[in-house]
């Protein structure tokens, strides 16, 4: 342990506890994020997304080219953040040498948390941050997951999306970050909905078993409206969705 | 949670700031890097990992705050601690980075739990 992951002696050093000797006290944290499983997604060999001229790298990309649905640390998470990174860097730079010094007129197309559709308001942070935490932390809504909760989930974060969308103050990158929180909750949320079995560690209690034909990956995305696909389904069907409503 | 920053440690190269994935830290004014949002804290100890000075110290709670005093800590040996074991810069010779073995390890412990749930 002390060559392969020096960090968890570490914190056990700080506890004064001998982890092979002593009981100590276990809690199960939700990081909150979606580690080394999900991001956006890859398209090809130079970490491309569907995105022109937008490239991902490290726990940002989808690593099921590389990896399957494993996670976990050391090797493949470190050869994934070294090597994307290069495979990104190296694509994006040689777009930037393509396009030369020339310049273009470019129109922001952002708006959550950045340029809201309605008057912005004077909203609580911490509260928008609480409701998504609210949602998808508690175990009884993500351990053990049924279609009635989801449901209940994906309104209240459908509710809070339309909130940010319209009235989210303009210049605190916090309120973007606070919407990239909302837009992935609703993501996971409705992705966890159309898998109506239990497979690895997504758990449903209406259905315990896994299902034969969903032994494949589910895509989600979208803004305004989110959209859950099985890999391999025509990309036309959704991309409409994917354009942001100006 | 990151606790303190030992000033007559810390050079200013501000690799602290550039690293931490959560943004805690802020460049000071003339001295240390300003602890400004501990509370986004995740304790990843991945600025104590960056610290060539050895100035850091993350405290091993990520729900709360302790109350730990600069002398307090450079006594306890722990500064530097995570960086020496992980055999960076000038540990390099001295403690083995095995990381690349994690997977491995993962792995064990799947096939082990499998045999186990195969048993009636």
């Amino acid at each position: 342990m002390h060559t392969i992951s020096p960090n968890v002696p570490l914190v056990f050093d700080r506890w004064s506890i001998d982890p092979y000797r002593d009981r100590f006290e276990v809690t199960l944290h939700n990081d909150g994020t979606i580690r080394g499983l999900g991001g956006v997604r890859v398209l090809n060999a130079d970490c491309a997304t569907s995105v022109p001229g937008l490239f991902v790298a490290g726990d940002n990309a989808s690593r099921e080219k590389a990896a399957g649905a494993i996670s976990g640390g050391g090797n493949v998470n470190s050869a994934w953040a070294l090597s994307s990174g290069v495979f990104a860097g190296q694509a994006a730079a040689r777009l930037a040498r393509e396009a030369g010094g020339r310049s273009a007129h470019l129109k922001p197309l952002g708006r959550v948390g950045l340029r809201p559709s309605r008057r912005p308001k004077a909203l609580d942070l911490a509260k928008v941050r609480e409701s998504v935490r609210a949602e998808m932390h508690p175990f009884e809504k993500n351990l053990f997951r049924t279609a009635a909760r989801l449901n209940v989930s994906r309104n209240v974060l459908d509710s809070l999306w339309t909130e940010l969308a319209d009235h989210a103050p303009t210049g605190v990158l916090a309120w973007r970050e606070a919407a990239a929180l909302v837009a992935a909750a609703r993501w996971s949320v409705a992705t966890a909905e159309r898998r109506n079995e239990s497979r690895g560690m997504h758990r449903r209690e209406d259905f315990p078993e896994p299902k034969a034909q969903l032994a494949i990956r589910l895509l989600s995305g979208g803004l305004d409206r989110v959209w859950v696909a099985a890999d391999g389904e025509s990309p036309s069907a959704r991309s409409s969705q994917l354009e942001p409503a100006l | 949670m990151i606790e303190l920053i030992v000033s007559d440690r810390c050079t200013n190269c501000g690799d602290c700031i550039a690293v931490c994935p959560t943004n805690v830290l802020d460049p000071g004014q003339a001295g240390p890097p300003i602890l400004a949002r501990v509370e986004d804290c995740q304790t990843c100890f991945m600025c104590e990992l960056h610290c060539r000075a050895d100035a850091i110290y993350v405290a091993p709670d990520c729900d709360r705050r302790i109350s730990v005093t600069a002398d307090e800590i450079v006594a306890s040996g722990h500064l530097g601690q995570y960086r020496k074991h992980s055999g960076w810069d000038e540990w390099a010779q001295h403690f083995l980075n095995e990381q690349w073995l994690m997977e491995t390890v993962f792995r064990r412990a799947g096939e082990a739990a499998a045999r186990r749930n195969e048993k009636p």
